[in-house]
């Protein structure tokens, strides 16, 4: 199943303890309380559910969900 | 016959046993980059210079070395790897460097070229071949690099089965860190599987050193730089201590002492469910349970742990190889009311504040706050934990990444690793040698295992108070096996036993005060018909009666008379001020004071005063009186200064007494032989065993002079000239006595008791040399206790600060920490007494 934008907010909300509609689309995930061990935890989830190949220098490069959508090839 | 592959470069440990090399010239082929560029110099980023500054203070130390191991399972062809590891080396510029000095300061250069340090070992045939290959391991990891020279680096390639590789590699921690490892063994996994496929790798994907090092630059002019060293010189300014699990701090040493061990898969699993629910990272929770124990085992309520953190998200080194990590100070609070989910909060929101201040070096925030040295320390135990991308496979080979070292250990490192292969978490903890065992190592490993284990499973909702850091086993140590003490003991009281035995000695000598000597009979008759003139002004069981006497035979008679006329005895030194006297008396209202002459005591308290200059008993009946006396009657009222300043009585009943020195005799044995020294005032409580154990038991009991036992020149004569075999100092005492006395020639002495201070070791050492055939005895209690609770004989050999020892009969001792949880053997806590017979109430 592929990755939907939705899903990566709900993911990455989940991780972050907080509600999905308080997570920006568009904002560094850092200032939400994002770390290196919860990006690691999350490609971990999205290599296994859902075959994602990119590795964790894309994603903390610049951690933010629009940027990540296209690495994650997610609609 | 096992074969070493390829060249050795000559440097290394010796070849694994029954290796053998046939390949002689080392690996000649050297890693170049595409261009044959001129060397780049640069440099150091503040993260190198740190471990430059370090490696400066011990040049030849090889504490800096990190290494790990990776185990490959399928076939690796050892050509294509090393052309893989050659391809590797020349991408990622770290590898190519050497540190030199300069005016300017340390200067790094990145040659364009380096040698490949590889060596190559054949092991299938060794008897144990993980074994061969792990001590040729630990022998390379003690080899230091020269920074100067190079390479900084070394690989080496087993292969101990046919299917069965290991793959080790050292680095220098001045080039290379954690997450680097991992770039490092990602890039060299997809090199080595294009080229085994026969397909030309995709291009490199490393940053620069350069880019590294501008970063850097950039960071440390800026404004962040300026508020991120405000922020933590603020956070800080209290210098807040460091909790040491060793109790103390040590410089670092050059190896370490390290232990795995593995959080089971079920508890691993149950801590990333608690972790869910609190809505926090698995790392959090386990932060938590760090601060949790390490708040415990060092007594303290807040504790700052170090976190090692990888410093590159949303930074160009997310893509360079090399040394960018920090150690940043966490300060947690850690109170036993909160709850275990509050804990993980602080954690959480703390580490969101750490992280907004990351880039600020622990190097600088120690420095600005002058935290440097061995004794000013900014962090107790480190956690480190690695989620590092290790999913790697060698043309299908797949590969388990091990950590072999993470570089110097000041204190205590926690290594966490999460390599997702079923096995759970895996848990090193990493100590520095001069300051952990083996044991204290293990001790704390356990521990820590099993807290993490327990809070898994528990309520999170619960105040942290509820959970102890003492393993099963540790439990069942200082609540059961440490405290065994009960003993049936008949209902007796402190008086009954000296009747006795009056009656079964009459003629035995009792009592010696210079020229004066009397039997049991004597004794008991004089102090008989006493008792029966105090009882005609109210002296029985329950009701108290004060003695003030100096040290006299008509001390011994008054005590024995009170207490035989079921009376307890309150001890009036005659030294003290009268206003505390006259306190004394209106608190514990006795209902007669005996004095030796009249004057003594303040006048106006309304206590009837039984003068025993001029007094004549000798119409009264010389037998024992009877008396309605039980067990649980009073025997002694003593005051001690009390914590508010107000003196405070303490009533310490005939059970609790007669039990005291029933084990005392039990432990010790006094026979009608010895002769017990009586020197300690009454008012003190130590006074008690010296002078009713000896009239117990049929021994004599010999009393200083008044004053006697401030003069260690007459102490020492006293024992000389009466034999003395039994007596008591404390430590400050014995200490002057063994200085200024003729110590050894008091060789009499069979068995002497320190209380009343802790015993210095030296102290007891002293002893142990002026007088070889006497034991020391360390006994430790509060007055409430009846005299003592504890005892530890003391050995003339032994070092280390002088025990309290073991409870004695019916007395139980926890040592409990904050939470009122018992502490582990060698954890500092409160020190708690338990027993029975009731120990004695105050006044």
């Amino acid at each position: 199943m592929t990755l939907t934008l939705e899903l990566i907010r709900h993911d990455v909300s989940d991780a972050l303890g907080e509600n999905p509609a308080d997570i920006p689309l568009d904002e560094n995930l850092l200032d939400h309380g994002l770390d290196s061990v919860r990006i690691m935890s999350l490609l971990g989830r999205w290599r296994r559910d859902h075959g994602v190949v990119a590795d964790f220098a894309d994603l903390a490069e610049q951690p933010a969900i629009d940027v990540w959508a296209p690495l994650l090839e997610a609609s | 016959m096992t074969v070493l592959l390829t060249g050795s470069d000559g440097t290394g440990p010796v070849p694994p046993a029954g290796t053998t090399d046939t390949s002689g010239a080392p690996d000649a082929t050297t890693a170049t980059t595409a261009s044959a560029a001129p060397d780049v110099v640069l440099p150091l980023t503040a993260a190198q210079s740190g471990m430059w500054f370090a490696q400066s203070l011990d040049p030849l130390s090889p504490a800096q070395n990190t290494a790990e191991c990776l185990e490959i399972d399928g076939p690796v062809d050892p050509e294509v790897f090393a052309a893989a590891l050659r391809r590797v080396t020349a991408e990622a510029d770290a590898l190519r460097v050497t540190v030199e000095d300069s005016p300017d300061g340390p200067r790094q250069r990145v040659l364009p070229s380096v040698p490949l340090p590889l060596t190559t070992y054949d092991l299938r045939d060794a008897a144990d071949a993980g074994r061969d290959a792990e001590e040729w391991m630990r022998a390379d990891l003690a080899e230091p690099f020269d920074l100067s020279s190079g390479p900084l680096f070394r690989h080496a390639l087993f292969r101990v089965g046919e299917e069965r590789w290991l793959w080790y590699q050292r680095i220098h921690h001045l080039v290379m860190d954690g997450f680097g490892y991992s770039l490092l063994v990602r890039r060299t996994a997809e090199v080595y599987t294009a080229l085994a496929r026969g397909e030309e790798p995709g291009a490199r994907a490393f940053g620069t050193l350069a880019d590294l090092v501008g970063e850097d630059a950039a960071y440390r002019s800026s404004e962040a730089f300026t508020a991120d060293r405000a922020h933590w010189t603020g956070a800080f300014a209290d210098r807040p201590e460091v909790p040491r699990l060793a109790g103390r701090g040590a410089l670092p040493a050059r190896t370490f002492l390290g232990r795995t061990s593995h959080l089971g898969p079920e508890a691993t699993e149950g801590l990333r469910d608690l972790a869910d629910r609190l809505r926090a990272s698995w790392p959090d929770v386990l932060i938590a349970a760090q601060a949790l124990y390490t708040a415990r085992a060092t007594g303290r309520q807040e504790v700052v742990l170090g976190l090692p953190m990888m410093g590159r998200v949303g930074s160009v080194s997310l893509r360079v190889p090399g040394m960018v990590m920090n150690v940043l100070p966490l300060r947690l609070d850690v109170s036993p009311d909160a709850t275990f989910a509050e804990l993980v909060r602080r954690v959480v929101l703390g580490i969101r504040e750490v992280r907004r201040h990351q880039r600020y070096r622990y190097e600088d925030i120690r420095r600005d706050l002058r935290l440097l040295g061995e004794n000013r320390g900014l962090v107790g135990p480190l956690v480190n934990v690695m989620p590092f991308d290790y999913d790697v496979d060698f043309a299908g080979a797949t590969a388990r990444a091990r950590n072999l070292s993470a570089g110097p250990v000041d204190d205590l490192t926690l290594n966490i690793y999460d390599r997702s292969d079923g096995h759970g978490l895996r848990i090193d903890h990493d100590g520095n040698p001069a300051l952990y065992g083996d044991e204290e190592l293990a001790a704390h490993q356990e521990r820590f295992l099993r807290l993490v284990e327990r809070l898994s499973r528990a309520d999170p909702h619960v105040p942290t108070a509820a959970h102890g850091i003492a393993t099963e086993a540790e439990l069942e140590l200082v609540l059961g096996t440490f405290s065994d003490t009960a003993r049936v003991l008949p209902p007796t009281t402190l008086i009954g036993p000296i009747e006795s035995r009056a009656a079964r000695t009459p003629d035995a000598t009792a009592l010696v005060f210079g020229d004066i000597s009397l039997t049991y009979e004597e004794l008991n008759t004089r102090a008989n018909r006493l008792a029966r003139h105090l009882r005609t002004l109210g002296a029985r069981p329950g009701a108290v009666v004060a003695v003030s006497v100096p040290r006299s035979v008509e001390l011994v008679v008054s005590l024995l008379a009170v207490l035989k006329a079921g009376a307890a005895y309150l001890p009036l030194d005659p030294d003290y001020p009268e206003q505390r006297l006259a306190y004394m008396l209106r608190d514990a209202a006795p209902v007669c004071a005996v004095t030796d002459r009249a004057g003594r005591l303040p006048e106006d308290t309304g206590t009837p005063l039984v003068v025993l200059d001029g007094l004549d008993v000798s119409e009264y009946l010389w037998v024992n009186p009877s008396r309605p006396l039980t067990p649980v009657h009073p025997a002694y009222v003593i005051y001690t200064s009390g914590s508010t300043g107000r003196p405070k009585g303490v009533v310490v009943s005939h059970a609790a007494i007669d039990n005291r020195l029933r084990w005392m005799q039990g432990a010790y044995g006094l026979t009608a032989d010895d002769r017990v020294l009586q020197k300690t005032p009454s008012s003190f409580d130590v006074s008690v065993w010296e002078f009713f154990w000896p009239l117990r038991q049929g021994a004599a009991l010999v009393l200083a002079e008044p004053g006697g036992h401030r003069d260690p020149a007459h102490l020492a004569r006293l024992i000389r000239e009466q034999s003395v075999t039994t007596c008591h100092f404390v430590p400050s005492m014995l200490q002057v006595f063994l200085a200024e006395a003729d110590a050894e020639a008091c060789g009499s002495l069979t068995r002497v008791f320190c209380s009343g201070e802790a015993l210095p070791r030296e102290t007891a050492a002293a002893f142990g040399r002026a007088l070889p055939g006497a034991e020391l005895h360390n006994l430790y209690g509060p007055t409430e206790a009846a005299v003592d609770v504890s005892f530890h004989a003391c050995a003339a050999d032994a070092t280390g600060p002088v025990p309290i020892g073991r409870p004695v009969w019916n007395t139980r001792l926890y040592v409990l920490d904050a939470a009122l949880q018992p502490c582990p053997p060698g954890v500092p806590g409160e020190l708690y007494l338990a027993g029975r017979p009731a120990r004695s109430r105050g006044r």
